[in-house]
């Protein structure tokens, strides 16, 4: 029961919704409405993983880490309350800074390597991706997310000299590796970008790849590597460095067991008396050792009661029973009328 | 009125039937022709039976001219068709393949000698090199990487990494391949007989050692774990491969074995097959560049073959007198099994009618499964 529930619990990580980001921001939104008719803020959220993401019961909010961070410690002393309910908490006593994004919305689920846009216009009554809380024009703005569970998934800090139709955008989309490689997503700012909409490297995207997603492997083999010549020296290196390490063990595994194996040899001498005459003659003569092994067969009393006699047929086949699917077959014994 | 309906409806019969979509799309013809070669050769010739004859009658199912619309096709959401060749377009089925492939194969012969797996690993490349004849002739790498795996000579493999580089040229590719494979006892044998002289041809090998039981036990493990931390891209192959070949060799699952190597592998061939040649629709298949796949896939053939025999006899000139091998062992390592061992052993026949390589040539066959499926990774990482 235990391992199931470790096993289990790994799993809930593994899936995480940690592989959900801010993806791009917009403060002043002068060029595209909210489907409601207003120009609103937006923040756009991105599911890095290639696993669709439930979203639900996670929070955006505008407080700093600082004060929650403090408002957990604060409340944890008081009570035994878990981080999320205590978010929850929060966002009761503060509508207009956290938004827990509801249950029940199918939209919800983001699929893989998707985008999601919510609206921070402030009217919850529009829908699920409508926030509770409005961006600040003209001054720095901060956001972050939170997890189910209370833990922070991702943040950023938009520039408060962020103008009307620019957007605060990754350069490029965030892997999950890059994003967890020090198990935290502290917002580093060289990531991030602003977009004028001026050129398709500054176009704002909302709902859509920062940067057009290409095959960047493919692309550099096809520009440094036209002949195929360094993928074909690479790959046959792997490839020979994989059967060369299994080849090295094996030989060693072979050596061990070769010791083991005489021993054994020893000892099944006397049981098994066909191999062991057979292997003691050590010759090609195969007609010799069939006539032996039959000889000892049949001094062995190891014949069943058969009506007819059984008899040796020279095969000028040149096929072995590897190689003939007749030889394979059992053959009927050919009846010989003496009289 | 009545009689007007009634030819209304009949006509509207009409356009509804193969007859009438037939002369909006007379190539399907070509291709139930190609249907029909194939399970003719298969019935006739013995050609991979097992292979031709779904693939065959799949190419007949899918180019049957119908009015789309009606979740009838192969390509309409929702049909029959449609579902079951998810687990090509997917890359569900050459795992399992490759399940029962590793619940079927005794990779004694391989650990008695494991040198020969270098053989195996020599023979990809054939995968390679036509890789590179493909990027000459103008093919993007994700596809030249798709097509070049026909010189793995291994149908499932083929269909796995063409379905995730080049989708389009998965048809084409699969088909390629299970009829070179059939064609293997025809191209094979002037390679070998052209690279080796009659003195190589007559080489003795040393009979194989008998391979412990935890030898065997071990390998798949130890394969496992070593191949796919090299290529953690071949995974959904190896994992399988290595797995059925664990269930053979446990000796506790023996029940879980059988049915991998037998029901399971028989079910999967023949959705597999089926689906593959449905998915060969003219308007895919009758196309320049599957000239070009069946050119290349010959290609690849050859220069795996020649690759292989070549590499034994260098391989020769570093290994003691005693040890030496036969090169017409070299061909086995496309892996092509059981057939490209047989042809090692007829040829080894026709030089000394007593010399049977079988077993010896088995080695680099099984160590060929083995490459091809770390190439497909290799292909997978740099290409996908």
């Amino acid at each position: 029961m235990t391992l199931i529930a470790v096993v289990a619990a790994l799993s809930a990580m593994a899936q995480g919704r940690m592989d959900m980001c801010i993806n791009e921001v917009m403060v002043q939104n002068n060029n595209s409405d909210n489907q409601n008719g207003k120009c609103s803020a937006w923040i756009e959220l991105f599911n890095a993983s290639y696993g669709t993401n439930g979203i639900e019961k996670m929070f955006i909010t505008t407080f700093k880490p600082d004060y929650i961070q403090n408002y957990f410690k604060d409340m944890e002393s008081k009570s035994n309350k878990k981080r999320n309910v205590l978010l929850e908490e929060l966002r009761n006593q503060n509508p207009d800074k956290v938004y827990e994004i509801p249950r029940g919305d199918v939209n919800t689920k983001i699929k893989p390597r998707t985008h999601v846009v919510f609206y921070a216009d402030g009217d919850t009554t529009a829908g699920t991706f409508h926030l509770s809380f409005t961006l600040a024009a003209g001054c720095e703005n901060y956001v972050a997310l939170y997890d189910v569970n209370g833990d922070l998934v991702d943040e950023v800090i938009i520039p408060a000299n962020l103008q009307a139709g620019q957007s605060f955008a990754r350069i490029s989309e965030g892997l999950p590796t890059d994003m967890h490689m020090n198990g935290n997503h502290n917002f580093v700012t060289s990531q991030w970008e602003v977009r004028d909409g001026s050129s398709v490297a500054k176009a704002i995207t909302p709902g859509k790849f920062n940067v057009r997603p290409v095959n960047e492997n493919i692309e550099m083999f096809k520009n440094e590597d036209g002949s195929g010549i360094w993928l074909t020296i690479m790959s046959m290196g792997v490839v020979f460095c994989a059967l060369l390490m299994l080849y090295i063990l094996f030989k060693l595994f072979g050596k061990a067991f070769a010791g083991q194996g005489k021993e054994k040899k020893e000892e099944e001498t006397v049981d098994e008396p066909v191999e062991a005459v057979a292997a003691q003659e050590g010759g090609d003569d195969d007609e010799a050792i069939a006539a032996i092994c039959m000889a000892l067969y049949q001094h062995l009393n190891a014949h069943d009661e058969e009506s007819g006699v059984l008899t040796f047929d020279h095969s000028h086949e040149a096929h072995s029973a590897w190689g003939s699917k007749g030889n394979l077959l059992l053959r009927v014994p050919e009846h010989h009328n003496n009289h | 009125m009545v009689l007007l309906n009634i030819a209304k409806n009949l006509e509207q019969f009409w356009h509804f039937t193969g007859f009438y979509n037939v002369t909006l799309s007379p190539e399907s013809l070509i291709m139930l022709g190609v249907g029909l070669l194939f399970i003719y050769l298969a019935i006739k010739h013995d050609f991979e039976p097992m292979l031709l004859v779904p693939i065959g009658f799949g190419i007949l199912i899918g180019n049957i001219p119908f009015q789309p619309g009606n979740e009838i096709g192969i390509y309409e959401e929702g049909s029959v068709l449609n579902i079951l060749y998810q687990g090509v377009r997917q890359g569900w089925y050459p795992p399992l393949i490759f399940l029962g492939i590793g619940a079927m194969t005794d990779f004694s012969a391989l650990l008695a000698n494991p040198k020969l797996m270098l053989v195996g690993a020599a023979a990809q490349f054939g995968i390679f090199g036509a890789y590179m004849v493909a990027l000459a002739m103008g093919f993007m790498p994700d596809q030249a990487g798709a097509i070049a795996i026909i010189g793995g000579a291994d149908g499932p493999t083929a269909i796995f990494l063409s379905s995730k580089l080049a989708p389009n040229l998965m048809g084409a590719i699969a088909v390629s391949a299970y009829s070179y494979m059939a064609l293997v006892p025809v191209i094979q044998p002037p390679i070998m007989r052209l690279l080796t002289t009659k003195k190589e041809r007559l080489i003795r090998m040393k009979p194989a050692r008998k391979v412990s039981q935890t030898e065997k036990i071990i390998f798949p493990i130890v394969g496992l774990i070593l191949t796919c931390f090299f290529v953690p891209s071949g995974l959904p192959l190896l994992g399988m491969l290595f797995f059925g070949n664990l269930l053979r060799e446990s000796g506790v699952t023996t029940r879980l074995a059988k049915t991998a190597s037998n029901a399971m592998t028989d079910m999967v061939t023949i959705v597999l097959g089926m689906s593959v040649g449905a998915s060969t629709q003219a308007s895919e298949f009758l196309t320049p560049d599957t000239i070009k796949i069946f050119f290349l896939g010959f290609m690849a053939f050859i220069i795996a073959t020649t690759s292989g025999v070549l590499f034994v006899k260098i391989f020769n000139l570093i290994l003691p007198k005693h040890k030496k091998l036969n090169p017409l062992i070299g061909n086995a390592g496309v892996s092509a099994v059981p057939m490209a061992a047989r042809i090692s052993n007829d040829q080894g026949l026709k030089a000394d009618p007593s010399n049977y390589l079988l077993m010896h040539a088995m080695g680099p066959n099984v160590a060929g499964v083995i490459g091809s499926a770390v190439a497909a990774g290799v292909l997978l990482g740099f290409l996908g």
